[in-house]
């Protein structure tokens, strides 16, 4: 007989881990940005590889465009205000500056319908970055998720008044995600795990461009859902060495492969130009993003990790509607103001919120300039802010979703949630070049 | 292209200028708002509000017991300085404690005893051994700071407090006297002498405990009677709240040691180790084997006594332990294994008699005997160690081993009791109360604190240091956020609570 001291009940060391919440990059071309990120209802330039592919055989011209923006994001924590058990606890991220970059190439022969395009853009992507032994640390240090998408694209225009255009979607990626393990302290402090992986994926994006007169244009675009996959990349554990052996917590090493899936999802649109007169232009674009294809976020494993093959996270995500509306005004020939508003509606349902992108509705803002340099060389400046709506999320709700999960046969997620109240604040300078011939 | 450079640069301007405003959420301000005086706050208690742990009270351990902790709180609030009475530097490892060294198998922990700290002991005491109290007779050396606020005493019962002298058998409240106040102070007398204007108040735990922990051995540790308990415990509250500081103050209650890893380790690894053809019933112990095994250790070559008595060839000083439900074939929830029963747990069934070893050799280390009478013991005994260790009556499990389902009743019934007094004082003088009882039953159940699963478990639950009794750093900061937790509900007060995730469980090699 064998006595059994049942310390193995190390669930969930490592929990589940997580990507980003409502980790979309709408920064896919300065001018457009200025504008709240409208375009698929206007056909300017390249950037309708992008916002419409249908528009692009509109362009009047072949266009290089380049852009960049740099984000700098801050998302405040004040710890849960519980019934006699106020916190002072408060902290901020010091994610590192982001940098979206768009490059649009289009080119058509004079006189055809037909143009081509090639882009090569950033639509998601997430960066954020905690401090090593904030509250939350056992659900997330900081994560790193970059995506690049590349899309040869054709647009062709049927009649004066209709074109429509299709790009294939090649997508590159990595993901870096670093967590510590809170339930499992050495003689250096805290365990830790970090999760790095090269991802890929395909889709395809798809507009229509309807001249509907001389002053209204109305476009309609539909991107796919890219599954971002992860094989074989690295998950290291950093634990106590005796949790590998004799314990076979970890695997040896504290290093084993891991797979995973990461849903970038569908966005359809519909988008309005309307030229008021010579100098005012006035676009209003809707999106639904459907979120809902992000139903959790699992991992898994060459070995077992404390005795699992996989770790599974709810998100739960709904589908969500970005309304906006945006305005560009000739100040002269050669320079253009522009500013623009947009709602963000939130993906994350309550309780579902998670360090990475502690989500909820937003507000931003946008303005923009544009000059004319010559008659092929033009620059756009662009500035974004977005507030986003202070947000609670409640211990009780994590625990009933938790509950709710379990119910079902799944496992517990209240390691994968803090609770707590956020807020996101973002600034987004941009700067793009673009050459006409 | 002036205008440009002219336009971004303003734009960047503005930009600079939204960098400076982060995102802000209004943060509290913690305070007692004029309603409690924490400026001489006074923890009261036994060995967890004293800081030890596994096994032992050393430097690391005082740091972060949890009046430490709450002071710390009470700081950030308006409070004023608290001094508990720390190890110094060089005598850090205190009376040595317990460390993990590692697995020797999944199933196994290595659990390395850190010797006491030469520097910690100023000689050895004329007291005789006292298993709970003072292993080894030692004197610790006295604290020699000029105040002390944690009066957390190791090994301190209700049924102590008003004892004088008691700095001399319990070195840990010795060390905080004078030599001159060793010899008549009371502890109730020295914690009023502090004038406190707030207290915590955590006693009782060792009244249920030491029986407990002994399996029941009444020779070894009783159960505090519960009128004594109710008069000594009311009498020191309203002695408390009486003084002229009128200090406010928070009591806790006592809980269900069977919560504890102590008991809930080692019993369920011997369940999963039965074979799956065993009788509903085994003869485990008998209830009075160490009164008898005293007896003969005390007269051993005339004894007058045996304890077993072999002629009658049936189990007649033995009892029966409902360990297997007949009906069921579930394990009785009301029999527990001690944590000092780890060792020997494998030796169930075999013809072994390492634990019948160690309990007369301990007992031997009591009484003081010679080595010289061991055989004698031995052969007085009537044990037979080639008999199946625990299933037979002639080689049972030791008394102190096992709480069986009376003895464990009989804990229960006194934490009741006992709790009934401390709610009660509470009510009356008006006094804050936490309920560490269902407190601890929640964390059992398993619980969440900042994102990170904290259980009752050993080992792996965070909570519990490696003697299965007292806190880890973690659990002292979970206790901790439980007094404020009532302090703020009973007077109002916004004093902040801790990150438990901040702060460690277990330490693995």
């Amino acid at each position: 007989m064998k006595h059994r001291i049942s310390f193995l009940a190390v669930c969930a060391l490592v929990g589940s881990q997580a990507f980003a919440g409502g980790y979309q990059v709408a920064l896919q071309g300065q001018r457009q940005i200025g504008m709240a990120h409208t375009g698929v209802g206007l056909a300017y330039d390249a950037s309708s590889i992008f916002f419409n592919p249908g528009g692009l055989s509109f362009t009047k011209t072949n266009n290089l465009t380049f852009g960049g923006s740099i984000i700098r994001s801050r998302v405040r924590y004040l710890a849960p205000q519980d019934a006699n058990a106020p916190s002072d606890y408060s902290t901020m991220t010091n994610s590192p500056l982001g940098t979206p970059f768009s490059f649009y190439a289009s080119y058509g022969p004079k006189e055809s319908n037909l143009k081509f395009g090639l882009g090569v853009y950033t639509p998601y992507g997430s960066s954020v970055k905690w401090e090593d032994d904030w509250k939350g640390y056992s659900v997330l240090q900081s994560l790193k998720l970059q995506s690049i998408f590349i899309q040869p694209t054709v647009s062709y225009k049927i009649t004066e008044k209709l074109g429509i255009g299709v790009g294939f979607v090649y997508a590159i990626g990595s993901v870096e995600l670093r967590k510590g393990i809170g339930s499992l302290s050495g003689a250096d402090g805290f365990s830790s795990a970090l999760l790095q992986g090269d991802a890929s994926g395909m889709g395809f994006n798809a507009g229509i461009h309807f001249q509907a007169s001389d002053k209204l244009t109305i476009g309609a675009s539909y991107r796919s859902q890219v599954d971002m996959k992860v094989e074989g990349g690295d998950a290291t554990f950093k634990v106590p060495p005796s949790t590998i052996s004799p314990l076979g917590l970890f695997p040896a090493g504290g290093a084993t492969k891991f797979d995973a899936t990461l849903p970038l999802p569908a966005t359809a649109t519909i988008g309005l130009g309307y030229k008021v007169n010579d100098k005012f232009t006035l676009a209003l674009d809707y999106n639904y993003v459907f979120w809902s294809a992000y139903k959790e976020l699992k991992f898994d494993y060459e070995k077992p990790v404390n005795g699992s093959t996989s770790t599974a996270s709810p998100r739960k995500y709904k589908d969500a509607s970005i309304i906006r509306v945006g305005a560009e005004y000739m100040a002269t020939e050669k320079l253009a103001v522009r500013a623009g508003y947009y709602f963000d509606q939130t993906p994350v349902q309550d309780g579902y919120m998670t360090p990475e992108t502690p989500d909820a509705n937003r507000n931003c803002f946008t303005l923009g300039l544009g000059y004319k340099i010559t008659d092929k060389f033009s620059a756009d400046a662009s500035f974004l802010f977005i507030e986003g709506t202070e947000r609670e999320q409640k211990q009780s709700d994590i625990d009933a979703n938790s509950a709710a999960g379990v119910a079902g046969g799944g496992k517990s997620s209240q390691d994968s949630f803090l609770a707590g109240t956020y807020k996101l604040r973002v600034l987004i300078p941009g700067l793009s070049l673009s050459y006409r011939f | 292209m002036k205008t440009l450079f002219k336009n971004i640069g303003i734009l960047g301007a503005a930009s600079i200028a939204l960098i400076s405003c982060d995102p802000k959420i209004d943060t509290p301000t913690p305070s007692v708002e004029g309603k409690i005086d924490v400026s001489n706050y006074i923890a009261i208690g036994n060995s967890i509000t004293a800081g030890y742990a596994s096994n032992g009270l050393y430097l690391e351990g005082q740091k972060v017991a949890y009046p430490v902790l709450i002071a710390q709180q009470f700081k950030l609030a308006g409070g004023g300085e608290f001094n508990a009475p720390l190890f110094a530097a060089n005598e850090s490892d205190g009376t040595g404690y317990l460390r993990l060294d590692g697995f020797l198998s999944a199933s196994s922990p290595i659990l390395t005893s850190v010797p006491r700290d030469p520097d910690a002991v100023a000689g050895k005491s004329a007291f005789a051994y006292n298993a709970s109290l003072n292993p080894d007779s030692i004197i610790l050396k006295p604290y020699v700071g000029s105040t002390n606020h944690n009066w957390g005493v190791p090994g301190i019962r209700v049924a102590d407090i008003e004892t004088p002298g008691y700095g001399y058998p319990n070195s840990y409240f010795g060390r905080m006297l004078t030599d001159g106040e060793k010899q008549t102070a009371t502890y109730a007398a020295k914690v009023l002498a502090q004038n406190p204007t707030f207290f915590t108040c955590w006693l009782g735990n060792n009244d249920v405990l030491g029986y407990s922990t002994a399996g029941g051995a009444e020779l070894l540790a009783q159960l505090t009677p519960e009128a004594e308990f109710t008069a000594k415990y009311n009498k020191f509250i309203t002695d408390l709240t009486n003084l002229p500081t009128k200090p406010k103050g928070v009591v806790g209650n006592i809980p269900d040691v069977t919560s504890l890893p102590f008991f809930t380790t080692v019993g369920p690894g011997i369940k999963l180790s039965l074979p799956a053809s065993v009788p509903a019933f085994y003869e485990f112990k008998f209830d009075s084997v160490f009164a008898k095994v005293a007896a003969v250790i005390l007269n051993p070559v005339n004894p007058g006594v045996t304890i077993l008595d072999t002629t009658k060839g049936s189990p007649v000083l033995t009892s029966k332990i409902a360990f297997l439900n007949p009906v069921t074939g579930s394990f009785d929830g009301d029999v527990f294994f001690t944590f000092t029963f780890a060792p020997y747990a494998g030796d169930l069934g075999k013809p072994k008699g390492a634990a019948w070893k160690a309990i007369i050799k301990s007992v031997m280390k009591q009484f003081n005997l010679p080595a010289a009478l061991e055989p004698a013991i031995w052969a007085n005994s009537g044990l037979d160690t080639t008999q199946p260790f625990g299933f037979s009556y002639r080689n049972p499990v030791p008394d102190v081993f096992v709480l069986n389902s009376a003895e464990t009743a009989k804990a229960r019934s006194a934490v009741a009791a006992f709790n009934n007094v401390i709610q009660k004082a509470a009510a009356d003088h008006n006094l804050a109360y936490v309920d560490a009882n269902t407190y601890l039953k929640n964390i059992t159940k398993g619980a969440y604190y900042d994102a990170i699963s904290t259980t009752s478990s050993f080992l792996s639950g965070g909570a519990f240091s490696l003697d299965g009794v007292h806190l880890t750093p973690k659990g002292n900061a979970l206790a901790a956020n439980e007094f404020i937790r009532a302090i703020n509900k009973t007077y109002g007060t916004k004093i902040t609570v801790l990150n438990p995730g901040q702060y460690r469980g277990v330490t693995f090699p």
